[in-house]
């Protein structure tokens, strides 16, 4: 639990550069929010003055800055008059929260097994087929599939909805594949990859030669080592979900806050871009916490070192 | 005399990214029952293989031969079958304690999977049984070593536990590889110790795979020397030292330094062993061999008596009819 | 046992062969073959076939708007809704992203690779200082920075070079690092060190030349992920602009007029899929052929 703690610590100086790198980008932008010869309506300008006391010295915006995004205070939106930054966010992350929490879960059981399986039937048919799917899909972004997977089952097949969220269940499924796709690919790669490293490895001949039987030999004896992989990637893969999510929310017309992002930047709304960066900066930093947590959960010898037992 | 294993014309290739590899080639061999028998050789040689591709747990690409064991024939064995016969028959102690112990698990797990793998008992029975088998093992407290991971074990406590997996099931034969090569010289004696004790208890036939004649003259009863992914003698120990046979053996013998020796008596053994990825026409050792003779590099030896309880594969010897 | 050499002490000639044996295995895949093949075709008419046709990818065909693939009207691809044709325009977006894929790697092995070689080179202090700040720069949400920056800073095709670049040089560093520090022991080097050859000397002489296999793996890797980051940034309006375009941008046309004109999508897509999975075949294929020796 001291760990954890310690992590948490941890995480709060890459916070700090992430909202610090935010304000300065925002600071320096010319037409951004704070300079003077901008165009934004009154009321916004009156906003913007109250939020960030424009009058005061540099530091203290600063610090005011700061102190809305501790309180979660994001600022007020330049382009939905009636809305703040944090509350468009609180309104769209459910919904995308939702999408690519259910696509990492997909791509995890899939990838895992098909991974697995691989290994297990190394250069057989199998393991020559996923590996041609996944050298296909791993060219294959997120933009490319979801486009693509429409047009054929939307489309041509009309068995599934075009877009649109929340009517049918059935609007769930285009999305959730077209994001997971990628991620299966790349973590069938990684298990089928770490997995024959492991099957090479003396514990498991000896585990062999001890005439256990096969599956426990693959779901007890290398599942774990060949999870290590898959768990430190994780963090990666919820920041290309979470950039993936953008354009697949765009394609779909989901209401998540991913569309928000491509709105706010190409509408310049400056607070609710930073508002995201700021939003996803704290999402994958504790996406990476949580893997962290996790392998050393699973690796008994990360917990060894760092009760300093060793 | 009875055997545990018999080993006719056993052919081990592998394949690689540069051809084929013979490392075991047309080997007979023959373990006594109840006995210790002593496989040596350089690595290289082919001698953990032997044994690995026997029960189904090499890499080969093809292995091929008989090879009895308790009356039955290894090599027409389906997987399962081999499975069964593993660990429950046989069981392996492997060279590096550290890593044939899996490190993402408990060694108690490891143990009672062991068991349970192959008797039927309740838990709390395997439980019992494995507490019993590490104090017979010396290692004290079982109760708190099984919830260790291998890490927290020392090189010795680690091997005892491997040898605790080797004797739960109380198998015929056990195939203890280079078991105390990774091990600290002090250490060494103590699982040697335990080998013998364990072999005086329950008259376990014993192959002990080592590139270290102390330790064979220390422990074996018969000594197998291996050259080249064959046997080239065999003998019993107490006339081996004593009479070596096989100018393999005589230059393995010159190159282990004592004490009493000053280092210009020191005979390392000149050349390379020969690379399996051809077929060998004559004797392997020719090229390195002293006493080479025009017949060494053409005509193959055969295993012949060449003395009472010693055979070897050597022309220096009348060959017979064969 | 004895301690015999098993071959002699390897000579430059020695590593030369070497290579050449990596590279025979290289091109005797039969995957790899193909991959060389319909790449270099694709470059070739990408590259020369733009230049020599007739047309330029930006005419309009009047007489042809939105009109599907046809041999006999000339528009293979067919044309997108302002008539303009289709295989032009996807051999120019091919052209863009492949420059594109190239420079912004080339980038980030240049920053990768003197990164990781000082940090390597040196080790100790200023290693542990530069490493732990790749750590950080890893935890960063890069792709979320890059979108921001093309969102503040306008929308020019050299910042999409450094914005890629700059994303993509984290990996390279840890490995050029790593690398540095085995080749940092070898004999060689103590003995320029000790005849007193400046530090940046050797790291230019003796150090990056040593690390060219990894960093040509790496690169081959690279540049379809740069290519497929460059689409990303064009599909959402970001990256390459009109009237310019890149195989993003057409596919963000194609996407939107999905029901109509599916050919907009299908051929754009279907030449980004092609390029990426060639280049990923060529470089997990170098990575195999030049560190891979394991038993087959």
């Amino acid at each position: 639990m001291t760990y954890a703690f310690k992590r948490l610590i941890g995480a709060v100086p890459l916070l700090l550069i992430i909202i610090t790198l935010a304000f300065i980008l925002m600071r320096s932008v010319p037409g951004g929010p704070f300079d003077q010869d901008r165009n934004v309506p009154p009321e916004i300008e009156a906003n913007l003055k109250a939020a960030y006391h424009l009058d005061k010295p540099l530091y203290v915006q600063y610090l005011n800055y700061l102190g809305g995004v501790i309180r979660g205070d994001l600022g007020p939106s330049f382009k939905y008059h009636d809305y703040s930054v944090s509350q468009l966010i609180k309104k769209g992350a459910p919904v995308s929260l939702r999408i690519g929490g259910l696509a990492v879960l997909v791509a995890l059981i899939l990838g895992i097994s098909l991974g697995a399986m691989a290994a297990i039937y190394k250069s057989r048919l199998f393991d020559n087929i996923v590996m041609g799917m996944t050298m296909l899909f791993l060219a294959m972004p997120s933009f490319v599939i979801a486009p693509a997977l429409s047009l054929l089952f939307a489309v041509v097949l009309k068995w599934l909805p075009v877009g649109g969220w929340g009517d049918t269940p059935k609007q769930y499924f285009l999305p959730i594949i077209s994001l997971a796709i990628p991620q299966i690919a790349y973590i069938t790669r990684l298990v089928r990859g770490a997995m024959l490293e492991v099957l090479q490895s003396r514990y498991i001949l000896f585990a062999k030669a001890r005439g256990l039987k096969a599956a426990r030999i693959i779901w007890v004896h290398a599942i774990r080592p060949t999870m290590l992989p898959v768990v430190s990637y994780l963090g990666p893969a919820t920041a290309s979900i979470l950039s993936g999510s953008i354009v697949i929310e765009q394609i779909f017309s989901i209401p998540g806050i991913g569309r928000y992002f491509i709105q706010g930047g190409l509408n310049r709304d400056y607070t609710l871009v930073l508002g995201m960066v700021i939003f996803f900066g704290v999402l994958i930093i504790l996406s990476n916490l949580l893997m962290d947590l996790i392998y050393s959960g699973l690796n008994p010898r990360v917990d060894y070192e760092r009760r300093g037992g060793g | 005399m009875e055997s545990i294993l018999n080993i006719q014309d056993l052919n081990v290739h592998f394949r690689t990214t540069n051809g084929q590899i013979q490392a075991v080639r047309r080997l007979n061999l023959f373990i006594p029952k109840n006995k210790i028998t002593g496989v040596v050789g350089e690595s290289g040689s082919g001698k953990t293989q032997t044994f690995l591709s026997l029960f189904g747990l090499s890499q080969a690409s093809q292995v091929s031969g008989k090879a009895e064991f308790n009356g039955v024939d290894l090599l027409s064995l389906s997987k399962s079958e081999l499975n069964k016969i593993r660990g429950r028959d046989i069981s392996f102690v492997f060279q590096d304690p550290m890593s044939a112990l899996n490190p993402y698990m408990n060694v108690g797990a490891q143990i009672l999977e062991t068991i349970l793998a192959h008797q039927s008992l309740s838990k709390p029975q395997a439980v019992h049984l494995a507490e019993e088998l590490l104090l017979s093992v010396k290692m004290n407290d079982p109760r708190a070593v099984m919830k260790k991971y291998p890490h927290q074990l020392s090189g010795g406590q680690q091997q005892r536990i491997i040898v605790a997996m080797a004797i739960v099931n109380e198998p015929k034969l056990i195939i203890a590889d280079e078991p105390t090569t990774a091990l600290d010289v002090s250490i060494q004696a103590e699982i040697l110790e335990l080998i013998q004790d364990i072999h005086k208890s329950h008259s376990t036939s014993i192959v002990l795979i080592t590139h270290d004649l102390g330790v064979v003259a220390q422990l074996c009863d018969y000594v197998t020397v291996m050259y080249a992914g064959q046997i080239v003698e065999q003998s019993i120990t107490s006339q081996f030292f004593s009479n070596l046979k096989h100018p393999y053996s005589q230059a393995l013998m010159a190159s282990v330094p004592k004490f009493d020796m000053n280092q210009d008596d020191l005979f390392p053994i000149p050349g390379q062993p020969p690379v399996l990825d051809h077929e060998i026409k004559g004797c392997p050792f020719a090229p390195r061999c002293p006493h080479v003779m025009a017949v060494c590099t053409v005509k193959e030896p055969s295993m012949i008596s060449v003395a009472p309880n010693i055979m070897a594969a050597c022309h220096l010897y009348p060959q017979g009819a064969s | 046992m004895k301690d015999i050499p098993l071959s002699a002490p390897t000579s430059a000639s020695a590593s030369v062969s070497l290579w050449q044996l990596s590279l025979r295995r290289f091109i005797k895949k039969p995957s790899v073959m193909i991959s060389i093949v319909v790449l270099g075709l694709l470059v070739f008419i990408a590259f020369f076939g733009v230049t020599i046709s007739a047309y330029h990818f930006d005419d309009v065909f009047w007489d042809a708007i939105t009109i599907g693939p046809s041999f006999e009207k000339g528009h293979f691809f067919g044309t997108d809704n302002n008539g303009r044709d289709l295989f032009l325009r996807v051999l120019m977006g091919a052209r863009i992203s492949i420059l594109i894929g190239i420079f912004a790697s080339a980038v980030s092995v240049f920053i990768g690779v003197s990164y990781g070689a000082i940090a390597g080179y040196f080790g100790g202090r200023v290693d542990g200082i530069m490493m732990r700040i790749v750590d950080i720069l890893y935890a960063m949400p890069f792709i979320f920075f890059v979108i921001l920056l093309m969102v503040f800073m306008g929308k020019s095709i050299y910042l999409i070079f450094f914005a890629l670049g700059a994303v993509e040089w984290l990996t390279i560093a840890r490995i050029v690092r790593g690398q540095a520090l085995t080749i940092k022991q070898k004999d060689y080097i103590t003995a320029a060190r000790s005849i007193g050859v400046p530090p940046f000397t050797i790291i230019r002489r003796h150090i990056i030349p040593n690390l060219l296999g990894p960093v040509i793996v790496y690169m081959t890797m690279t540049i379809p992920q740069t290519i497929i980051l460059e689409s990303f940034l064009s599909f959402l309006g970001l990256g390459v602009q009109e009237p310019m375009t890149s195989l993003g941008v057409l596919i963000s046309d194609g996407s939107q007029q999905l029901t109509e004109a599916p050919w907009l999508l299908l051929f754009p897509a279907g030449t980004l899929c092609i390029i990426v999975i060639c280049l990923n075949i060529l470089g997990e294929g170098l990575r195999d052929a030049l560190f891979d020796q394991h038993l087959k």
